[in-house]
């Protein structure tokens, strides 16, 4: 090559660039010619927030209060009829409510956010000095912040399968202490009153104003308050509440299993509650109806119109793999959860669920976020 | 390829045309309403704050805010230090710092700080002795429950020392009070948002606007509107700088849903032109904005730290620290324009939201949520709460 040649090569060279430059900085307004993948943007939510509402969120919420409704009758029948059958049937509600729980928990915006509901429902591990106190003076205010860790389904856990160490002693116990069967009706009461107000909201105008709040998925909108939800409720609340903390992986050093924070830890029967939300979570990412199971439009069709990949593969395929994965690992771990994360028993078991629920966080917080261009905006971004 | 020198110098040609087309949207063009328009001025408004004078030397200077700032962030670095366990602050340290009293600072930026006439106290809520008081008042708290503190790991009321959850840390008071975000965030409102929204940008409208100022390049108008704008970010390229902390950090974090950082920042920079311009009218319509944004972020940034409280009311620690955060932005509403001339949320109002959760142990969710209702229906921010 010549000398002057290389000389006005570089000059081009140099203003090809500078072209490129301002063109990238300055045309985002021309991207839409671009030949390239449909934008998370130009798929139309209403039908899938419609199929999410009608016929998911709303028959779910319907059979979860159905569920603490029967609960809370079978209390007031138990506590008039102190037997130990009585008190088996209790325990069968609790069990069946604390599992359809699982389906609505993680839908944790609009109404239920509006009465945080799921700190209401179901935190642990509980408090039971507190409880003790409480139902000693029979003086207390559940609403009250300071209560939260007395109260919902866990507290029932320890109501119905901690105080006593036999059947026939805690039937004797509920029939000398008024106190106890008051607490239990007012904690019973009060995940109905929960319930209630969060169905009723959605089969009212909540519904409605959600499917329409489709135009983008920027922050406030239905998309981003969904998939918000159900990451961080899978981030935090399946993988770390369930899993994680119980088996000792967020005790970075000395990964020390922390046996008492397993869910249901009382009844000694926690990982049907971890199998139902996993499978809630896989259903209602498919679109899945809560009673049909027919599958509608869901975020996987979303994803799939986006054509999210990753590694060359359909992302919504490796999100159910992902969830099928964790399920298989499910089958090889046993309860009580709160014996197999012991080191000496099954805690590499547990540890490999753990891992499996790690993974599917990058698909889901990383991945599904990014292809539907949704901000996590329930990071706690405050450093201080 | 081979191309001759005219083919490249037709490229580089339009290269130059392109550029200059495809920016140009960079920078907004205003279109000032002029009463007797001959010929109607039009005028830039630069994407940065920076505006020069004629020999192309910068007219902004805000040193006196940015040395405030710093000091209030040496303060929030010397408070933290008490957040762990046995580490004490003391009360006359801080007060020292507050009024810059025989205080050496740090100074990284090197702004002059040590030994200046800049300080935080006098220009706290307009120097009322009672605030100034509240506020030193919460030093000699800080520093009394700092001194030989002790983890309070079981996160139990009526125990002050540094509260933890496991992953967060800080100092907090029996009835979970944190003092660190009472100070911060309400020297933010008293000093801060006071000074710009009530001080400099209520009184630029008398300023003069014609003389340069004696070994200054601006005018009395130029720098009181600098000065206001220095206390909203002590950075001239906001936001790729400046969100780090104070308002450019709190307006920036609502920014997804209020948008107000943008509004400010743009009302600050069209201001500034408009003023260079002799353009009242649009002056004054920045002005509203700002005033009206501030009180938002203000609003906005409390009703998130509720909404935060709300979803981790089972969580002490963190409950706590929301709700000290929210009650500093909740009464720091009071030092706003819109509070102080009767537009925004009054001073009654503010005191019924507080009331709603005073006491962090036994808050109810109907107590935030009543709050957060108040709060949004009087700044306006109703349709947007349950996002903030």
């Amino acid at each position: 090559m010549k000398n002057n040649k290389l000389k006005y090569s570089k000059v081009i060279g140099l203003t090809f660039c500078f072209s490129l430059l301002v063109l990238v900085s300055c045309s985002k307004k021309d991207e839409e010619v671009l030949p390239e993948d449909p934008t998370a943007e130009d798929y139309d939510k209403a039908p899938m927030l419609t199929n999410y509402s009608n016929e998911y969120i709303k028959p779910a919420y319907s059979a979860y209060y159905t569920a603490v409704t029967e609960l809370k009758n079978e209390v007031t029948s138990f506590n008039t009829t102190l037997t130990v059958a009585s008190l088996q049937n209790l325990r069968t509600k609790w069990e069946n409510a604390l599992l359809v729980w699982q389906d609505v928990a993680f839908l944790e915006f609009g109404p239920a956010a509006n009465i945080s509901l799921r700190a209401q429902t179901n935190v642990y591990p509980v408090d039971t000095i507190l409880m003790k106190s409480n139902i000693a003076s029979g003086t207390y205010s559940l609403a009250a912040g300071s209560n939260f860790d007395a109260k919902g389904f866990q507290a029932i856990d320890y109501l119905l399968y901690g105080l006593e160490v036999t059947d026939v002693n805690l039937v004797t116990y509920y029939s000398n202490t008024a106190n106890a069967r008051t607490y239990l009706q007012d904690v019973v009461d009060e995940l109905e009153v929960n319930a209630s107000t969060v169905k009723n909201e959605w089969f009212g105008s909540y519904s409605e104003s959600f499917i329409a709040n489709s135009a983008s998925n920027a922050q406030g909108s239905s998309v981003s308050n969904v998939v918000n939800a159900i990451t961080q409720h899978y981030e935090t609340y399946l993988r770390k509440g369930k899993i994680g903390l119980p088996v000792g992986a967020f005790n970075g050093f000395s990964n020390q299993p922390m046996p008492e924070h397993v869910e249901a830890y009382y009844s000694n029967q926690s990982l049907p509650y971890v199998y139902r939300s996993v499978t809630a979570f896989q259903n209602f990412i498919k679109g899945k109806g809560y009673v049909s199971a027919a599958n509608g439009v869901g975020l996987d069709d979303y994803m799939s119109f986006v054509n999210a990949q990753n590694g060359g593969q359909n992302l919504h395929t490796i999100i159910d793999n992902q969830f099928n994965a964790i399920r298989i690992e499910l089958d090889n771990i046993n309860d009580p959860l709160s014996n197999e994360v012991d080191v000496n028993v099954n805690n590499s078991g547990v540890n490999t669920v753990y891992g499996k629920m790690q993974q599917m966080v990058g698909y889901i917080k990383v991945d599904m976020t990014n292809a539907l261009d949704v901000l996590i905006t329930y990071q706690d971004s405050d450093g201080d | 390829m081979v191309l001759n020198r005219k083919t490249a110098g037709t490229i580089f040609l339009a290269s130059a045309i392109l550029m200059t087309i495809g920016c140009s949207k960079d920078e907004e063009t205003v279109e000032p309403i002029v009463e007797e328009p001959t010929s109607v001025p039009t005028y830039t408004v630069p994407s940065t704050y920076a505006f020069l004078d004629g020999v192309g030397a910068s007219t902004v200077s805000f040193g006196g805010q940015q040395q405030r700032l710093e000091m209030l962030s040496e303060m929030v670095t010397y408070m933290k230090t008490a957040n762990t366990a046995g580490t004490a602050v003391v009360a006359q340290t801080l007060k020292d710092m507050y009024a810059n009293s025989a205080y050496t600072w740090i100074d990284a930026p090197v702004l002059g700080m040590t030994g200046s006439t800049k300080q935080l106290k006098s220009k706290t809520a307009s120097a009322d002795v009672g605030v100034q008081t509240m506020f030193e008042a919460y030093m000699d708290d800080i520093a009394a429950i700092s001194n030989g503190s002790v983890s309070n790991s079981s996160e139990t009321y009526g125990t002050a020392g540094v509260w933890t959850n496991g992953t967060k840390n800080y100092l907090m008071a029996g009835n979970g009070y944190e003092y660190t975000q009472l100070i911060e965030k309400g020297l933010m409102c008293a000093v801060f948002m006071n000074q710009m929204t009530n001080n400099y940008l209520q009184s630029v409208g008398s300023d003069d606007n014609t003389i340069i100022l004696t070994g200054k390049n601006y005018t009395t108008m130029q720098h009181h509107w600098d000065e206001a704008y220095g206390y909203f970010t002590s950075e001239f390229d906001y936001p790729t700088n400046g969100t780090n902390r104070f308002w450019g950090k709190y307006a920036d974090g609502r920014e997804g849903v209020l948008g107000s950082a943008t509004k400010i920042a743009t009302a600050f920079r069209t201001g500034r032109a408009a003023i260079n311009n002799n353009d009242y009218t649009v002056r004054d319509a920045q002005i509203t904005i700002i005033v009206n944004e501030m009180e938002k972020v203000c609003a906005g940034t409390a009703i998130h730290y509720l909404n935060g409280a709300k979803a981790n009311i089972a969580d002490p620690t963190k409950k706590n620290h929301e709700l000290s955060e929210a009650r500093a932005f909740v009464n720091g509403l009071k030092y706003g324009q819109n509070s102080i001339s009767g537009n925004g949320m009054l001073t009654a109002d503010i005191n019924t939201a507080l009331a709603y959760f005073s006491d962090f142990e036994n808050v109810s969710i109907a107590d935030l949520n009543n709050a957060i209702d108040l709060i949004a229906s009087k700044t306006g921010l109703t349709n947007v709460k349950s996002s903030l």
